[in-house]
């Protein structure tokens, strides 16, 4: 299949158009959704997927279809703004040590070893534990934990393309260093940045749900995909409507962008 | 012999640095530990008592000094989450053994799993098998193996009934019986990774068919199955084998979210419930634990690549 001139395959177009259903059913959610997402109603408790409530109601009356539409955006926010965090951070890192070397690139190279040898899902943990439980620490620690990967990356490109003729030449015409590294590379990484921004987003929906599972992310009553998934799991045996929507938006989402950045990066 | 020493020093260094992290993080947590210990009504003398007890008014790096000589000992002091003052090593060494079963069960399926499924995959390049295999794999690492987990209680545990939701049975009671239970906490944790290793390996495999020994051998007359098995996965196992390494330590981290599922009385479930009750002595325990488990198996695996893999050594 072509799209504007260019062969896709066919996991990339699988992605894309999986990733365009989620994001419209997250962007009608912002504005819309069929009942408020935290009224509860005791009449309806644990009542099956019918015509009134499309995927069912959880045990407090909620409606399941507005609750995914609401927690998978709280999701996805809380996911873009720990991948921004990773990424700007990362990248400025990236940069500097890719571009100046030294014995600064050496002590944070170092440094960044022993920190990506760590499952990133522990020292989050680490994290929840010294600051305490909730949304805005869990974006805090899992957009640090982010910084090394980025860095790393951008930082492997650095050393590969500043040895270039584009950057010669634009020292020859008298560019500082900033200018060079911001104007002149960093645009050439997007190759590599964009996909790994995808792959990233992934791994803070997994990592936003993981520790909402555990309890240690959004709190109630406030909807997120992996909360949602933690307040089903008691429920299992009767309603397992309430867990498989927010499961099944979690797999959809992560399938989605990684199609998608393996079609990217097959180019 | 110069790598092995050097790879040493990384090992000292790479522990220290995670005690000091791991020691420093709880000691900047905002309040007054005894305080929170011995609650509003405490009289100033029992604070003190407290303090002096726990060496509250020692120095930093005289109470880092006591924590680590205790912690080399194995003793990590009192839980402070239960009514009994339990130490934390008995608590640890209970759980330990749950999490350790889970973690090689759950490592020696993936491997069983993944090498023929990725050489399958390999073998068959672009065929309809090989598409196949790519978009399950896919699929499966974008499961959260702690979905995973709902969906076999679900289907094998409710319905089925192959095994009884939130029930653990030790090995050493009943081995059959624990292995039947464990084995569905250990699918959970162990498919997603297989999609990952499967997905690894293929790409490995169809890297080294393309070099020039593969040539070398097919224009000698050598069958093509003979030539996969005695020269091209020789080869294509060694970056599996970092990668392995790499994914024990996703494995450790796995088992924290699957024991929630499975109701395991593992370190995951001790963990979140330590944090929980803001019980740092056993979480900063297990901690030190994990992160120094990690870090010794990639010295392992350093030590083990140089050993199969000479060229590394020269690098």
């Amino acid at each position: 299949m072509k799209i504007k001139g260019k062969t896709c395959s066919f996991n990339y177009i699988l992605g894309l158009v999986i990733t365009s259903l989620v994001i419209l059913i997250v962007l009608i959610g912002f504005f819309y959704t069929p009942y408020d997402p935290n009224k509860m109603n005791a009449a309806l408790k644990n009542s099956p997927p019918s015509l009134s409530h499309l995927l069912g109601t959880d045990n407090f009356g909620r409606d399941i279809l507005s609750r995914v539409m609401k927690g998978a955006g709280t999701t996805y926010i809380i996911a873009v703004a720990i991948v921004f965090i990773g990424a700007l951070f990362g990248t400025i890192a990236g940069a500097l040590t890719g571009y100046f070397g030294g014995w600064f690139d050496e002590v944070l190279m170092r440094f960044n070893d022993v920190l990506t040898s760590f499952p990133s899902i522990l020292l989050a943990l680490v994290f929840v534990s010294v600051f305490g439980p909730g949304t805005y620490n869990i974006v805090y620690a899992l957009g640090i934990i982010f910084i090394p990967s980025y860095a790393r990356m951008v930082r492997s490109e650095f050393i590969v393309l500043k040895e270039r003729d584009f950057v010669k030449n634009a020292k020859l015409m008298g560019a500082g260093n900033f200018r060079i590294m911001f104007v002149h590379i960093l645009p050439n990484t997007k190759r590599v940045l964009i996909p790994s921004l995808l792959i990233g987003f992934n791994n803070a929906v997994l990592a936003e749900a993981g520790l909402s599972y555990l309890g240690l992310g959004v709190q109630p009553p406030q909807a997120s995909l992996g909360r949602m998934l933690s307040e089903a799991q008691s429920y299992m045996l009767d309603s397992p409507w309430c867990a498989i929507a927010p499961g099944l938006m979690i797999i959809l989402t992560v399938l989605g962008f990684s199609l998608i950045s393996g079609g990217l990066e097959n180019e | 012999m110069k790598y092995t020493i050097k790879k040493c020093i990384t090992l000292f260094i790479s522990l220290f640095f995670a005690s000091i992290l791991t020691f420093t993080a709880f000691h900047i947590i905002p309040g007054d530990s005894a305080l929170s210990a011995l609650g509003m009504d405490a009289t100033e003398e029992q604070l003190e008592e407290y303090r002096e007890i726990m060496g509250l008014n020692k120095s930093f790096p005289e109470r880092y000094a006591d924590w680590l000589k205790n912690a080399l000992k194995g003793d990590f002091g009192y839980s402070s989450q239960y009514q009994m003052r339990m130490r934390v090593s008995t608590l640890i060494k209970e759980r330990l053994i749950v999490t350790l079963w889970l973690a090689v069960l759950s490592f020696m399926l993936i491997v069983l799993v993944s090498i023929p499924l990725g050489i399958l995959s390999a073998r068959k390049k672009n065929g309809i098998l090989d598409s196949l295999i790519s978009l399950v794999t896919q699929v499966f690492m974008s499961i959260p193996s702690f979905f995973l987990g709902m969906l076999i209680t679900l289907i094998f545990g409710v319905i089925l009934k192959w095994f009884t939701p939130g029930r653990y049975v030790s090995p050493g009671e009943n081995f059959g019986l624990s292995l039947r239970f464990m084995v569905f906490p250990a699918i959970a944790v162990a498919i997603p990774k297989i999609a990952m290793m499967v997905k690894f390996l293929r790409s490995s495999l169809l890297g080294e068919m393309e070099l020039d020994y593969v040539r070398t051998a097919k224009s000698k007359g050598m069958k093509n199955i003979s030539i996969l098995f005695k020269h091209i996965l020789k080869n294509a196992l060694i970056p599996v084998i970092t990668f392995l390494a790499m994914m024990l330590a996703d494995i450790l981290a796995g088992t924290i979210l699957v024991e929630q599922v499975f109701n395991l009385p593992g370190l995951g479930r001790l963990l979140v419930s330590s944090i929980a009750n803001r019980d740092y002595a056993v979480v900063q325990a297990i901690i030190l634990y994990i992160v120094s488990v990690v870090i010794i198996i990639n010295f392992l695996v350093d030590l083990i690549y140089q050993w199969i893999d000479p060229r590394v050594r020269r690098n």
